[in-house]
């Protein structure tokens, strides 16, 4: 269960002040998918921030298995960070130099796991991608990029997966397969995932969805979601 | 994260950045060659000096009589006549005062010292010719020397440690005046001519028990035309009467030797000298290392002083190579910490990548060295010999090169805390979205 209450998060101060979410509430439940849908500066992607750990909140708390995320210490939210969550990025963020495997290999690599080679093939092989593991992340194509980012997300195991605009920067075909491809994950490892989106296609094939506009929760449906 | 991840993560990224990479390293291993070399001529220099002086015992002082100063007197002093001493113009061996002469008397008082196996004086005796007993061709000796207690190399025959009044070791360059071998030398009568007091030419016999090399390393030196002659101490006693006995300076002498039986009593025996005397000047053969070596630590000091200039460049160049570092891999750093990287592991990285680019550099920079004290030692190991460098010039040792390993590991280290924690502050989500 992710619980989001009251969550507040202003940038800058004084005049300048500007409330990029305010006092968003919600809960999801566990193995849910949730797409946050909204226009550029809505502040969805704040919110995937906030929950994520990345982006404290001015404000407000979240819960996650009933457990505060912000009031621990930064020990314990890197952990959260990189045992708990996987991160699937627009812009990818791959080490163009280094190896398919390498870049996969890093959650783990940070977590400080042995046989980490063995762990990062199988996530590779559920992306379909393990024939360029040993490719430099330089030479892949954008969908190939975005599915080594997947398999980088969910070599850890993670209780949710985040992704943000996953499907922003390929072409439609591949933004197809990409999404196919995280709502199989959801189901085959029963992650809770959240993608924030600006695409209303690809919000209305999710069960649960809520609309920001402004920092405020303007639109929501699901079964799986309370607000 | 687990360390050995974390370094070699860090030489992975050097590897990515090869140029930039090796180029740092190089400005820091010239550092390191320069002090590396600095430190093995100061090894080379203190090993030469060492073996120079290995086969000098300290148990031989020096003591001479100096004229007691009044500290606070300025100018020079007047001349007294009623002084009985006759006053020589040479400085003592600290640099101040005049040496009085010593007498026989006083010179005897020193063998009562505990620990004193032998006194003498320094008889200051001349020749005027050597020949072969058999031979009618004469030679001039420059030089009368008196044994040596310490241990001397002999070229043919052996050089005493126990001498007979009749053994005389001479300089090899008489092999030629002489038309032998210095082998062939060795056993030979020679006769020495000298005047006596009343102007007369004496004749004295003596063996040829051992011959030595003229240049003898910080012992006696000269050209190839120079002749010397060693005798007993109680040779040139007999030869000294025969010389001055009844004339105005007889008995009197500017310095004595004093034979102790080991080094342990040198500090006692040198207190219950100045006790009889303390006008008594002491020197021995350890004053003068102990100056060597003093000299000799000051000059690679200060060598290595220079080397560290350089090092201390090298170590911008290291902040400015890691800086970059840090600005050109800024969404690196961002992916790794939203990742779950903790900060302080961030830090780790890059100072784990200034201590690898210092380590490189310093073995690199051995290396080379290494390179270069072999190139030297060998391309002049005859000039080198010469000159009393029998094991080079240049002598690493592995105590310096791990002091330098070590030490630019350190300033390394040192170096690349500033841009380490740069990157340890960077915030995850701003260093993603810069462009």
């Amino acid at each position: 269960m992710i619980v989001v209450k009251d969550v507040t998060r202003i940038y800058g101060e004084g005049s300048s002040a500007f409330r990029a979410l305010d006092s968003v509430s919600f809960s999801l439940q566990e193995g849910a998918a949730l797409a946050i849908l909204g226009k550029s500066g809505s502040g969805k992607s704040t919110l995937m921030h906030a929950l994520a750990g990345l982006d404290r909140p001015t404000s407000g708390k979240i819960l996650i298995q009933d457990e505060n995320l912000w009031t621990r210490s930064q020990k314990e939210i890197d952990r959260f960070r990189n045992e708990d969550i996987g991160f699937v990025f627009q812009d990818f963020y791959l080490q163009n130099e280094e190896t398919v495997l390498e870049n996969v290999m890093v959650t783990l690599e940070i977590r400080g796991v042995t046989h980490r080679k063995e762990k990062a093939m199988k996530a590779l092989h559920i992306l379909d991608i393990s024939e360029k593991a040993n490719s430099k992340a330089k030479q892949l194509s954008g969908g190939q990029k975005q599915r080594v980012c997947i398999a980088r997300a969910i070599v850890g195991e993670p209780k949710i997966i985040f992704a943000d605009e996953p499907t922003g920067n390929l072409d439609s075909a591949t933004s197809e397969t990409v999404e196919k491809i995280l709502f199989d994950l959801n189901k085959k490892i029963h992650s809770t995932l959240i993608v924030v989106t600006h695409d209303k296609d690809l919000s209305d094939q999710f069960e649960n969805s809520i609309t920001i506009k402004d920092g405020k929760i303007v639109d929501h449906k699901g079964k799986e979601l309370t607000v | 994260m687990k360390r050995r991840d974390l370094i070699k993560r860090g030489f992975r990224n050097l590897r990515r950045n090869k140029s930039r990479s090796v180029l740092t390293i190089l400005a820091l291993s010239i550092g390191a060659i320069t002090l590396v070399l600095t430190l093995g001529l100061g090894n080379a220099l203190r090993s030469t000096v060492d073996t120079q002086l290995a086969d000098i015992t300290n148990l031989v002082l020096t003591v001479t009589l100096k004229s007691a100063a009044d500290k606070n007197a300025t100018g020079v002093s007047a001349y007294n006549p009623d002084a009985k001493v006759i006053t020589s113009y040479q400085d003592g061996p600290d640099g101040g005062g005049q040496v009085q002469l010593m007498t026989k008397e006083q010179i005897d008082q020193l063998a009562t010292v505990v620990g004193v196996a032998r006194v003498w004086p320094s008889y200051a005796v001349s020749f005027e010719y050597i020949k072969l007993a058999d031979s009618k061709n004469s030679f001039v000796v420059n030089s009368v020397q008196e044994q040596s207690y310490n241990t001397v190399e002999a070229v043919s025959g052996t050089y005493p440690t126990d001498w007979k009044d009749s053994d005389v070791v001479l300089s090899d360059t008489y092999a030629d005046s002489f038309g032998l071998s210095t082998d062939q030398m060795v056993g030979k009568e020679v006769v020495v001519g000298y005047y006596d007091r009343n102007a007369v030419i004496q004749e004295k016999q003596f063996t040829i028990v051992g011959v030595i090399k003229t240049n003898n390393g910080f012992g006696p030196r000269g050209g190839s035309t120079i002749g010397i002659a060693t005798l007993s101490i109680n040779a040139l006693a007999s030869i000294y009467n025969d010389q001055f006995k009844n004339t105005a300076d007889y008995n009197k002498f500017a310095s004595a030797s004093v034979l102790l039986s080991s080094t342990d009593v040198e500090a006692q025996a040198r207190s219950d000298i100045q006790a009889i005397n303390q006008n008594y000047g002491l020197s021995s053969i350890s004053d003068f290392t102990d100056t060597i070596s003093t000299v000799l630590n000051s000059i690679t000091l200060g060598l290595a002083g220079f080397s560290g200039i350089a090092l201390l460049a090298a170590a911008f160049g290291i902040i400015n190579t890691q800086l970059m570092s840090v600005f050109e891999r800024t969404k690196e750093i961002g992916l790794l910490k939203a990742l779950g990287m903790p900060n302080k592991n961030v830090r780790r990285l890059f100072s784990y990548e200034a201590i690898i680019i210092g380590v490189i550099g310093a073995l690199l920079g051995t290396v080379i060295a290494f390179g270069v004290q072999e190139l030297i030692n060998n391309l002049f190991k005859q000039q080198l010999a010469d000159a009393g460098f029998i094991n080079g010039v240049i002598n690493l040792s592995v105590k310096d090169i791990l002091l330098v390993v070590i030490g630019l590991g350190l300033l390394s280290w040192i170096a690349g805390v500033v841009p380490a924690r740069k990157a340890q502050k960077l915030d995850p989500m701003q260093a993603l979205r810069e462009e």
